[in-house]
């Protein structure tokens, strides 16, 4: 109910009382004046249910006839009756009793005999108020102010003003509301308005303004009236709950505007108190004071002084709900930054609010998705140790990684994952979102090993996670990166296939630009590009595009076809520039220049090298600090050569080459050097290189990496000098001697973790083919520990071919490194020279059935070429190896039929198949097999002795053995009586002409 | 700390003050205990006591040592009460007036405790921050009676001068300082309004010293250490916020990109769009006071979904 009064003294009235004081005390009781005067002590007594009684009884007894017995001061009877039933909230009963004081017992023509006769009206009306008759209340008032007597009538305004507001809200009418309240607003110190009575009404307006949607009504209420509305802060604790939970209201019915302005008008809590300790100071031991139309009393500030300490306290003053709902207010528009703000102002002022739980994990939570790193970390670490038993501890825990995870801290995200995986337990949500992020994490900060072990784990353990689609992409996507091509095609196949709707999986546009990378790196490139155009026409504005136009510009280029190169380049460009990706167009330019700046291999083909400068100048005005910058400092050589900008480039590179020795994990050092050298010798002499590479502008005595790049390249220059054709004897020596000191100063003076792959990988060449090729290892396998996957097939070709010299297990073990680089390398001569050597290997171990596979695979016709007579002698021995005496025998022949003139193969191969034909001893056609091999052996003498039996033969002391040994079975057969010789088998032949 | 002359000459300048239609004197209740009090008329005090009339429209001046009396209570003046209401109802300049009268025509009883000339003075001070008259600020921080100052008893009026001393350093852009200032007073339990104020502060001076994302932060606790309460900082830290928002690049490439088939709802700048749109809806809501957007932050509504 919201009904204002004042005082009770007017109320009550003193007629039918004086009489009283001179009658008995028992027959006081016995008549209307008697019952009259004990209800009104009873009633001054507070003794409502008393008074009532008395009067109740009064009326039951007296009414019939008071009229003719007593006249209309009987009334007064009846609303006294009344104002007991409203004290009692007895609403209908008041009602009624009113009702009876004003219709039966009317005052005279001058207003005489019934003194409450009008003001029943006014009680009438707070009556029906209080019984929420809204209608029937502002009908009553409404009466009473028309038929008062002004002098006689007096009634409270500020009440009255508030009662008119307050049932006119009620009833919705809002302007008519809003009104009433501004009257009783703006005479507050004169009516004397009272602060319980303007908070009722404010609530009246909020709930009619919420419940008719009507918000601009209250903005405009408050612009007029704030000043008016905004108690005294001492004055306002009662009523600050009231304030908080209309603006829930208003939140709730998403009144946004409403709801700021209402917690906008709940004073600071410290102001508050301060204010009411300042004026409770300066009462004294005083119970009240009035200051103007206001009391104060010690009471009410001793009383709010102690709740807003207790509040304070318990650290769950107002402000813990004020900050909760504007924090509501915020993220529920956006601005989730906003809410963080007002959660971590809860968190460092009312760190012991008994919200704290929930306000921590908000903390959390919106410390989260703002990016907030290290407090997500901060606040959910307290929140996990304050409230282990939470049940908001898994959502923290995954709040804490996911936040550090999708705000890319992978870093952070290993090392709590790290320690947070082994106290979860398997096969929970936890362990899958730890064991997800910790997988994750290793990918995207490129550590690629320990990444596939999680994320395999991972696909295996959760088949069901939620995680399960990036799980799988990240799996297979990974294994690309660990240069497993053909593994990662496999996983990639089968992840689009499992996972092919674009709705549900966001990684197909990504899955399929690495699957065309695979198929690019296995050498397959129109499968390449089919996948590419599958990408481009079904998912045109997929964020791979501008990379995925690189790489088809890269296939295009590899297929010859420039023009449309060209044009995939430019489109990467264009697209990544405007996407604002500025590493993709840098990369997009370096293919420009370096396709475009090409030295032309034909005379009438296109110069473009102009073109190329072009790019080359966008470049560096645009992307000076692009990772590709070693790529276009080398792509542009030759083109700013053929415009006189020779020297430009050549110190431009010199620059791109001190820059890239100073920047760790830097990429293209070896090709810048590389071409730096090229370019540099065509003006200057071998040790002018030299003496530059030792003293190299910018780079520092320490910076081994470097150091030991150029002395590499010093390598090259020799090699090539030692390697000349047109070069002389003594240029040679000196080169190979130059070639021997700079490999052992790299052996002896730089420590293996200093060099690059690249370096590693050409010194353990370097050592492989000296007499101690086990001294190698080291340098591989420091380049196969490293999580760059630089020259790793080189790396592991090189430790297997020194493996394969060893033990049994050695040999085993090389063989598993020989399988890797034949499945994976994109180099097809690494993939070549791993194949040769792994069918030599796995003859050694005689295993002829892998040797033999493999072997036919070598020879087919989408094998290999290097070795090819090798491996068909291998084919041959295999064959043998086995048993397999007629293939064996078919192999050697075909060797001997192809490499007659190799007779490093064709001797051992002939001399094998006659010992095979001979020991089977059987016949073919009428042609004993024994005669068959003499024939066959000397028939190969005849015709190769002009290669190895004459003085100036070229042949080698090894082929020359073999040779004669195939010269002495020859023989050795031809002394058995069952073999003719040639010259017999001429002779019977002439003869039978 | 002023003195009074001898009580004979005191009484002789109120009674000749009193001739002249010029008579300065305050209502005030003197407490002596919970039930004796004495309504009196003080016509000028010190800390250690008070000249006064006994009745309004008395001649007959009266001395009381302070420290005889338990307390004494200052009618609030109807001036005061006036220009209140003027700064409850957010009229800055009609405040800023009336207190500014008050504080000059209750000058006398500025020792008393609490009186409403040094109450009318500090509100004079809010009314010229509210206005961003920081010069005047300055000045009339610089300026004030320390008698006045030393009777205000509040602790939050005590600490508001701390913060004056960075809305100071604000209107010189002196940011290190006022950083300092701002950090120093975040880490104390202030009320509402005055963790707003050290948190706008501390955007201006990040903001000052180019730290977008933190200045952004900090501009956030502006909007919300008070609900917007301080309308004025609020307002103001939304504006600088949304105006950092536009500045940052990852948000020009996202506005560039929107609704274009490269837009990247996942990429920061989006998300930071996002954000931008989000205060400048909170603006409209609530904390732009009803004010139409700024020209140049209207572009906003564009990205508004």
């Amino acid at each position: 109910m919201h009904l204002i009064q004042r005082s009770i003294a007017p109320i009550i009235g003193v007629l039918l009382t004086a009489t009283s004081l001179i009658m008995p005390a028992r027959a006081q009781l016995e008549t209307p004046q008697g019952m009259n005067a004990a209800a009104t002590t009873a009633m001054e007594a507070g003794k409502w249910e008393e008074a009532l009684k008395v009067l109740t009884t009064c009326v039951e007894r007296f009414d019939g006839r008071a009229l003719q017995l007593y006249g209309p001061q009987f009334g007064v009877t009846w609303y006294r009756k009344g104002v007991c039933e409203m004290r009692l909230k007895q609403w209908d009963a008041a009602i009624e009793s009113f009702k009876v004081c004003y219709e039966k017992y009317p005052s005279d023509a001058q207003g005489v005999g019934n003194p409450f006769h009008k003001r029943a009206l006014l009680r009438w009306g707070e009556a029906s108020q209080g019984a929420e008759d809204w209608e029937a209340a502002l009908k009553m008032y409404e009466k009473f102010l028309k038929e008062r007597n002004k002098d006689t009538d007096k009634f409270d305004p500020g009440a009255m003003y508030i009662n008119l507001a307050i049932c006119n809200l009620k009833l919705n009418k809002i302007d008519e509301g809003s009104k009433h309240l501004a009257t009783a607003l703006k005479n507050k110190e004169s009516y004397g308005t009272s602060d319980s009575g303007i908070v009722s009404a404010f609530q009246a307006l909020v709930s009619a303004v919420i419940e008719k949607r009507d918000e601009k009504a209250l903005t405009s209420f408050l612009d007029t009236n704030r000043a008016d509305i905004l108690i005294e802060p001492y004055e306002m604790a009662p009523y600050a709950p009231v304030f908080l939970k209309l603006g829930a209201e208003a939140f709730q019915s998403e009144m946004k505007t409403v709801a700021f302005e209402l917690y906008q008008l709940v004073p600071s809590t410290q102001v508050m108190l301060e204010d009411a300790e300042a004026r409770l100071a300066r009462l004294g031991d005083r119970a009240g004071i009035r200051d103007g139309s206001r009391v104060i009393r010690r009471k009410e500030l001793s009383d709010t002084i102690s709740r807003l300490k207790k509040s304070l306290d318990s650290n769950d003053p107002n402000e813990v709900v004020q900050w909760a709902a504007t924090a509501f207010l915020h993220e529920s528009t956006g601005n989730v930054r906003g809410a963080y703000a007002c959660y971590q102002q809860i968190e460092d002022y009312f760190p012991r609010s008994k919200r704290r739980e929930t306000n921590l994990y908000n903390l959390v939570r919106t410390a989260s998705m703002t990016g907030h790193v290290t407090e997500t970390e901060k606040y959910g670490k307290s929140f996990l140790d304050v409230y282990p038993d939470s049940d908001h501890v898994k959502d923290v825990q995954r709040l804490m990684l996911s936040s550090l995870f999708y705000d890319g801290k992978y870093e952070e995200c290993i090392k709590i994952a790290t320690d947070l995986l082994p106290t979860l337990e398997e096969k929970t949500a936890e362990h899958d979102i730890c064991l997800y992020v910790l997988g994750g994490s290793f990918y995207y900060t490129a550590q690629f090993a320990e990444a596939q072990e999680r994320l395999d784990q991972h696909v295996e353990m959760y088949p069901e996670s939620q995680f399960v689609i990036p799980a799988r992409y990240f799996q297979a996507s990974n294994k690309s990166r660990l240069q497993f091509w053909a593994a990662s095609a496999e996983m990639l196949d089968k992840f689009l296939s499992d996972y092919p709707d674009p709705s549900e999986n966001i990684y197909i546009p990504f899955a399929l630009f690495d699957r065309a990378n695979c198929h690019y790196a296995l050498d397959e490139l129109d499968a390449a590009l089919d996948k590419l155009a599958r990408l481009q026409t079904e998912f045109p504005n997929a964020d791979v595009m501008e990379m995925a136009l690189n790489l088809k510009g890269n296939i295009l280029q590899n297929q010859g076809q420039k023009q449309e190169a060209e044009e995939s380049y430019l489109k990467a460009l264009e697209l990544a520039e405007r996407r604002g990706n500025d590493i993709v167009a840098s990369e997009s330019l370096s293919y420009l220049v370096g396709m475009l700046g090409e030295k032309p291999k034909q005379k009438d083909a296109p110069d473009r090298l102009a073109d190329a400068v072009t790019f080359a100048d966008r470049f560096w005005e645009k992307y000076p600090d692009s990772p590709y910058k070693a790529q276009v400092a080398v792509g542009q050589i030759f083109a700013m050569q053929s415009v006189d900008r020779g020297e430009e480039a050549l110190d431009r590179l010199q620059g791109v080459i001190t820059t890239l020795a100073n920047t760790p994990g830097a990429v293209g050092m070896e090709e810048a050097i590389g071409s730096f050298t090229e370019a540099y010798l065509e003006k200057h002499t071998t040790d002018e290189l030299k003496d530059l590479y030792y003293n190299f502008p910018g780079i520092s005595i320490s910076n081994m990496a470097a150091r030991a790049l150029l002395r590499i390249a010093l390598i090259g220059v020799f090699e090539e000098q030692a390697s000349d054709p047109k070069g002389d004897d003594q240029q040679k020596l000196r080169a190979n001697a130059g070639i021997k000191v700079l490999f052992t100063d790299l052996k002896n003076e730089f420590d293996v973790k200093d060099l690059s792959n690249f370096i590693l990988v050409r010194v353990g060449d370097f050592i492989r083919g000296t007499k101690s090729p086990k001294e190698a290892v080291p340098y591989y396998a420091e380049a196969l520990s490293r999580e760059s996957q630089d020259y790793r097939f080189p790396a592991l070709f090189g430790r297997a071919a020194v493996l394969a010299q060893g033990t049994e297990a050695e040999k085993k073990a090389a063989i598993e490194d020989f399988k890797r680089v034949i499945s994976d390398s994109q180099d097809r001569g690494d993939k070549d020279r791993a194949m040769f050597q792994m069918i030599e290997t796995q003859m050694a171990l005689k295993e002829y059935e892998a040797a033999k596979d493999n072997a036919r695979t070598y020879l087919s016709k989408d094998g290999y070429n290097g070795r090819k007579p090798e491996v068909a002698m291998m084919l041959a021995q295999a064959y043998d190896g086995l048993g397999m005496d007629e293939d064996a025998l078919s192999a050697y022949n075909n060797v001997v039929a192809s490499y007659m003139g190799s007779i490093r193969i064709s001797a051992p191969a002939l001399k094998r198949s006659m010992e095979i034909a001979w020991q089977r001893n059987g016949s073919t056609e009428g042609l004993s097999d024994r005669q068959a091999a003499y024939n066959a052996g000397r028939n190969y003498i005849d015709l190769t002795r002009r290669i190895v039996d004459t003085p100036d033969t070229k042949a080698s002391s090894e082929e020359i053995a073999a040779w004669k040994e195939v010269e002495a079975l020859t023989e050795q057969y031809v002394a058995d009586p069952d073999v003719k010789s040639k010259e017999q088998l001429d002779e019977e032949a002439q003869n039978r002409r | 700390m002023k003195t009074f002359l001898s009580l004979a000459a005191s009484v002789l300048a109120l009674i000749a003050s009193a001739a002249n239609g010029q008579r300065f004197q305050q209502e005030a209740n003197i407490i002596y205990h919970a039930d004796r009090v004495e309504r009196v008329w003080i016509g000028d005090a010190d800390k250690s006591q008070i000249l006064y009339y006994t009745t309004e429209r008395g001649v007959d001046v009266q001395r009381l040592a302070i420290s005889k009396a338990q307390s004494i209570w200052l009618m609030e003046p109807p001036a005061y009460t006036a220009a209140l209401e003027a700064f409850q109802g957010r009229r800055y300049e009609e405040a800023l007036e009336g207190f500014q009268a008050v504080s000059r025509e209750y000058e006398k009883l500025y020792e008393l405790p609490d009186n409403h000339g040094a109450l009318a003075y500090f509100y004079s001070m809010e009314c010229l921050r509210k206005l961003e008259r920081l010069e005047e600020l300055s000045k009339a921080v610089e300026t004030i009676n320390p008698a006045a100052r030393d009777s205000l008893t509040r602790p939050y009026h005590k600490t508001q001068f701390e913060l004056y001393a960075m809305w100071d350093a604000i209107r010189t852009k002196s940011w290190d300082r006022v950083e300092l200032i701002a950090n120093e007073r975040l880490g104390q339990k202030l009320p509402g309004f005055q963790r707003a104020q050290a948190g706008y502060g501390l955007g201006l001076a990040l903001e000052g010293q180019g730290k977008t994302i933190e200045a952004i932060n900090a501009y956030d606790i502006a909007m919300t250490a008070d609900s917007g309460t301080s309308e004025v900082v609020a307002k103001n830290a939304a504006e600088n916020a949304m105006r950092l928002y536009l500045q940052d690049e990852g948000v020009k490439l996202a506005q560039k990109l929107y609704g274009t088939p490269d837009e990247d709802p996942r990429s920061q700048g989006a998300a930071r769009l996002n954000e931008a749109v989000a205060v400048m809806k909170l603006y409209e809501i609530s904390l732009g006071g009803g004010e139409a957007l700024p020209g140049e932050l209207a572009v906003l509504k564009k990205y508004s979904k």
